[in-house]
């Protein structure tokens, strides 16, 4: 939870929970998946004052980020795991 | 010409050097993983320290190994060590003042990148590319840095063969300092108090001769491919790659580095230690010896020993917790010679290899003849057990007189 108010304090643009696609990465993918996309989607994440770890993407229940992140994740998602994420 | 039988063993430290520079084994599962993982920080510009890291530590040995010799025979000289090695092959013939345009169907990056990760989107034989800038500055007696390096086309791409173009020019790879010698450890060492290390190590030593480049300038062993690599060039990588990320993010940074850098040598001790655990050297030799799981970490400790990665030992073992330890392992040794003293840890490929290691002895039925050599295997078996955590307390490098790294569950 505290991640979340963490991210949402800082964003006044629309988020969108960007938690189920680091779940397909992790189903869909290899054991290091997510620190994977963590090294490249790294300044984008600094640009949103995000410092996400894997370990932290495991314990969240949750993980709103704003939507152009959203959609960045999503790419480097798709790219890395190789198999599209199906938004629900 | 080139005969790796002409450069004696360190028994004393654990270690091989060739033409001045430390050498070491590595695996295709540990080399790609490394490559693609700082090739995953694309913001990073890499391609300078993939290239100027080979040419670096070639530069320094085929110097040394060229010392006498003809342009001809260098080049031949040149051609050898790169085959013996295990990095394909190479036809300097063609080499002139003018520089090469070298075409070879043999390279041992791109064979393997296609092997584990399939079709490349940017040719990944960076390596290459360096050893020839640094047989051309050595060949033709040119500075490094007024050599132009670059591959053109890659297999690993699904080009017929692999290019590299190389010319005098202004230099597009980076370059480095001297080197310090290296500086052993003294430290008084614990033995792995097995009543058999004396035994095994006795009947491997010397053994790493025969790993030499077939006639295809592969080493095919223990199921996976391995090189004999320059040890500053595997390891520059590695310490450019994390004060890159380091610039990038400071410690967030490092601590994203250092997860995949662990991991790079958890899969490599993963792959490569279990093809040498299920190997028939290892099944007449050593297993014989083995009661326990246990032993079977000790076997190994005491085969590995004769490799060249330093003196590995084991302070205490069981499933829950290791503490392992290596007196001059490759990494901390590289660190020193080319950067002087870390204000942090470094050994993160050995460090990750007893990761493996344990995975393998305590999470798999290895010891029973379950052989898992499969990146699927890999994937699930770590997926379905508790993955073990890595700690390293230790670091010559850091002032200290081994590596000690704590794998726990």
């Amino acid at each position: 939870m505290a991640l979340r108010e963490l991210i949402l304090g800082k964003t006044e643009s629309p988020v969108k929970d960007v938690k189920p696609i680091f779940l397909h990465a992790i189903a869909q993918s290899e054991t290091m998946i997510l620190d994977r996309m963590l090294v490249r989607l790294l300044p984008s994440l600094l640009q949103h004052g995000l410092m996400l770890t894997a370990d932290a993407i495991r314990q969240s229940e949750q993980i709103p980020v704003p939507d152009e992140l959203f959609a960045h994740i999503r790419h480097v998602a798709d790219e890395l795991v190789g198999t599209p994420y199906v938004e629900l | 010409m080139f005969d790796i039988q002409n450069y004696p063993y360190d028994t004393e430290h654990h270690c091989l050097e060739v033409g001045g520079e430390a050498m070491i084994f590595h695996c295709h599962h540990y080399l790609n993983y490394l490559m693609r993982s700082i090739l995953d920080a694309d913001y990073i510009d890499s391609r300078p320290f993939f290239i100027g890291s080979a040419a670096d530590a070639v530069y320094g040995q085929l110097a040394h190994l060229c010392q006498g010799l003809s342009q001809d025979e260098a080049k031949r000289m040149a051609a050898e060590v790169y085959k013996t090695f295990g990095y394909g092959l190479i036809d300097l013939s063609g080499m002139t003042e003018a520089g090469i345009t070298l075409k070879t169907v043999k390279s041992y990056y791109s064979k393997t990148w296609l092997m584990k990760f399939g079709r490349s989107k940017k040719p990944v034989d960076y390596y290459t590319s360096g050893f020839l800038a640094a047989a051309y500055a050595v060949i033709f007696q040119r500075p490094l840095n007024t050599v132009h390096a670059e591959q053109t086309t890659c297999m690993a791409c699904a080009d017929a063969c692999n290019t590299h173009v190389v010319r005098p020019g202004e230099c597009n790879f980076a370059s480095y300092p001297a080197k310090r010698p290296t500086q052993f450890s003294t430290a008084p060492k614990v033995s792995l108090g097995w009543a058999h290390e004396e035994a095994v190590t006795s009947a491997f030593l010397g053994a790493h001769v025969h790993m030499v480049g077939n006639e295809e300038g592969f080493i095919p062993a223990f199921g996976v491919y391995i090189t004999r690599n320059q040890s500053d060039y595997v390891n520059r990588l590695q310490f450019e790659f994390m004060r890159a990320m380091r610039a990038v993010a400071g410690d967030y940074g490092e601590k994203l580095a250092t997860e995949l850098l662990l991991e790079a040598g958890h899969a490599c001790g993963f792959f490569t230690y279990g093809g040498i655990m299920t190997s028939e050297e290892w099944n007449t030799l050593v297993k014989p010896c083995l009661s326990t799981r246990e032993d079977w970490i000790k076997g190994l400790a005491s085969l590995i020993n004769t490799m060249g990665w330093g003196y590995h030992t084991a302070i205490e073992i069981s499933r829950e917790r290791a503490v392992f330890r290596n007196y001059n392992d490759f990494e901390d040794l590289s660190h020193l010679r080319m950067y002087g003293q870390a204000s942090k840890p470094v050994p993160w490929a050995n460090s990750g290899g007893f990761t493996g290691l344990m995975q393998l002895i305590y999470n798999t039925d290895l010891v029973d003849g379950e052989v898992i050599n499969t990146e699927e295997g890999f994937r699930q078996m770590r997926r379905a057990k508790a993955n073990y955590k890595t700690h390293i307390t230790q670091s010559i490098a850091c002032g200290d007189g081994y590596l000690e790294a704590v794998i726990s569950l």
